[in-house]
């Protein structure tokens, strides 16, 4: 194997022409927009900001490295204890659908690729993988060899690219800002892989309050680009 | 920290603080949810339970001392068996004060067996600024167990215009059914950036979030209709999930949150036990 496979490899994960539908979430960013709470580029950064330091490096990347962990340590334990750690942090009901239609696409991409074969954990450890996105990308991750720092990274970058499009189409914001906005926040992803590294297991959870509002509202907004 | 502008007595120089244990078991026994079990360490006590309306007990919680310090430690264990059905209430707020360092811990373990139910109503924590709180709560039911209760949080006092400038929150909740993990909800505030964190607290200094279990969409649809009537904000929301309904809110003022809060359970609460809501006689004091 070659140097660089482990990172194309990652490209590929993380790309939003990757199957699972990314770009049909707004997280709440669609009810945030509407009632009023973005209005524009300034907006925008505050909510990408505050959803990277109180979810992303506090929720999901944490847990992200655990069961990466597990899988390096074949736990199935573990694994299912973190999946669904995640799943049950999850607000609203749009969330946790979000979270189970991506798990499960992501799941069906995985398990067609020709090497996943030899992945016995596809059929045996199912039930998180299809509850917890977050469950596949650390599973593919072990494969393929990815380096736990780059998995972080190339997560939280896949997270940010997917916000801001949805945000170009939501705010509105202009292509060119949106691309100075991930410009902006490439510098803050390496600080939220550090912080999210160093985390103790009580200190896991997301604090977004106004998310989960946001997003528990979304669910019967009136017209809707997004599904959540 | 200023030490000057601690508020009431706050015992700086100890290392341990008050450790406060109370647990409460409760039974069906002769038709009636009755206290079978009961212990308590230090300042925590329960007043003997009473029965408005039948064989439901009312119970309140009291902590004499009024206000908690760091390194004050409170612990609340409730068992509730078979078939009884208890609601459970404070007759005031929760005060925690200015911290010289240590956290205050606020342990809260509720389980709850097949047939029985609990209201769980506290009334709100407030944390004067500069205080450290550390509260952990574990709900666990079993089968066809009730749930209904609520958590409200008020960071400051809005009233004295003072902010939580400084000071800690740490909060957990964990919900279990059938030892399942349904719902962590989550809130640390560990510096004052988060108080207005965009998709955090928006400034709001309080915050408030209501759990009723095992709920469809029929109560939903009614709990959405209730905030509709009450005019609710844009910062209040309710979602279903896995047979929890959660409401969440945001706010300014411990009154209106509390009475959004109380519609709501007035309108589950003839669903989900059968009765109707009556409001406990110690709030209206």
């Amino acid at each position: 194997m070659s140097d660089s496979l482990p990172g194309l490899r990652l490209l590929q994960l993380i790309s939003p022409n990757l199957p699972t539908g990314a770009f049909t979430y707004s997280q709440g960013l669609e009810w945030a927009v509407e009632c009023g709470w973005i209005q524009n580029k300034t907006d925008t950064r505050h909510w990408l900001q505050s959803v990277l330091e109180h979810s992303l490096q506090t929720l999901e990347l944490p847990i992200l490295l655990r069961l990466l962990h597990a899988v390096n340590n074949n736990s199935h334990a573990e694994f299912q204890h973190w999946a669904q750690w995640l799943y049950a942090s999850r607000e609203t009901s749009e969330l946790r659908n979000e979270e189970q239609q991506r798990a499960r696409a992501l799941l069906m991409v995985l398990k067609q690729l020709p090497d996943s074969e030899q992945w016995p954990e596809l059929e045996n450890w199912q039930t998180s993988l299809r509850h917890c996105q977050l469950a596949g990308y650390a599973l593919a991750a072990h494969h393929w060899q990815i380096p736990v720092k780059d998995l972080l990274t190339g997560y939280t970058w896949g997270w940010l690219e997917n916000t801001v499009a949805a945000a170009i189409k939501l705010v509105p914001l202009g292509q060119t800002e949106g691309q100075s906005l991930l410009y902006r926040f490439s510098t803050a992803i390496n600080a939220a892989v550090k912080y999210a590294s160093a985390l103790d297991d009580d200190a896991i959870g997301a604090s977004t309050p106004a998310l989960a509002i946001a997003s528990s509202l979304h669910e019967t907004q009136y017209s809707r680009l997004f599904r959540s | 920290m200023n030490p000057a502008s601690a508020k009431p007595a706050t015992n700086l120089a100890s290392a341990t603080g008050w450790q406060a244990h109370l647990e409460l078991g409760f039974a069906h026994i002769n038709a009636r949810a009755r206290l079978r079990h009961s212990r308590h360490i230090g300042p925590l006590r329960v007043q003997r339970a009473f029965y408005p309306e039948g064989n439901l007990a009312h119970i309140y919680i009291l902590h004499p001392p009024g206000g908690v310090v760091g390194g004050d430690q409170l612990h609340i264990t409730l068992d509730i068996a078979h078939k009884a059905q208890v609601l459970c209430t404070t007759p005031g707020s929760g005060k925690f004060y200015l911290s010289a360092g240590e956290w205050a811990v606020l342990e809260q373990t509720l389980r709850i067996k097949s047939g029985a139910s609990l209201e769980w109503f506290p009334q709100e924590n407030i944390l004067f600024a500069g205080a450290r709180l550390r509260a952990r709560t574990r709900i666990e039911l079993e089968d066809d167990a009730v749930f209904m209760g609520w958590d409200i949080t008020c960071l400051g006092r809005p009233g004295s215009q003072e902010r939580f400038e400084h000071g800690a929150f740490d909060a957990r909740l964990a919900f279990y059914h059938n030892q399942k993990l349904l719902l962590v909800e989550n809130q640390r505030v560990l510096d004052k950036q988060v108080l207005e964190a965009a998709a955090g607290l928006r400034g709001q200094p309080m915050q408030a979030t209501l759990l009723a279990f095992p709920c469809d969409e029929n109560h939903l649809e009614q709990v959405r209709n209730q905030l509709i009537k009450n005019g609710a904000s844009t910062l209040t929301g309710a979602t279903l999930i896995d047979g929890l309904l959660v409401v969440r809110a945001l706010g300014d003022n411990s009154e209106t949150l509390k009475q959004q809060l109380i519609t709501i359970w007035q309108t589950l609460r003839p669903g989900l036990l059968d009765r109707p809501a009556v409001l406990p006689r110690i709030w209206a004091t």
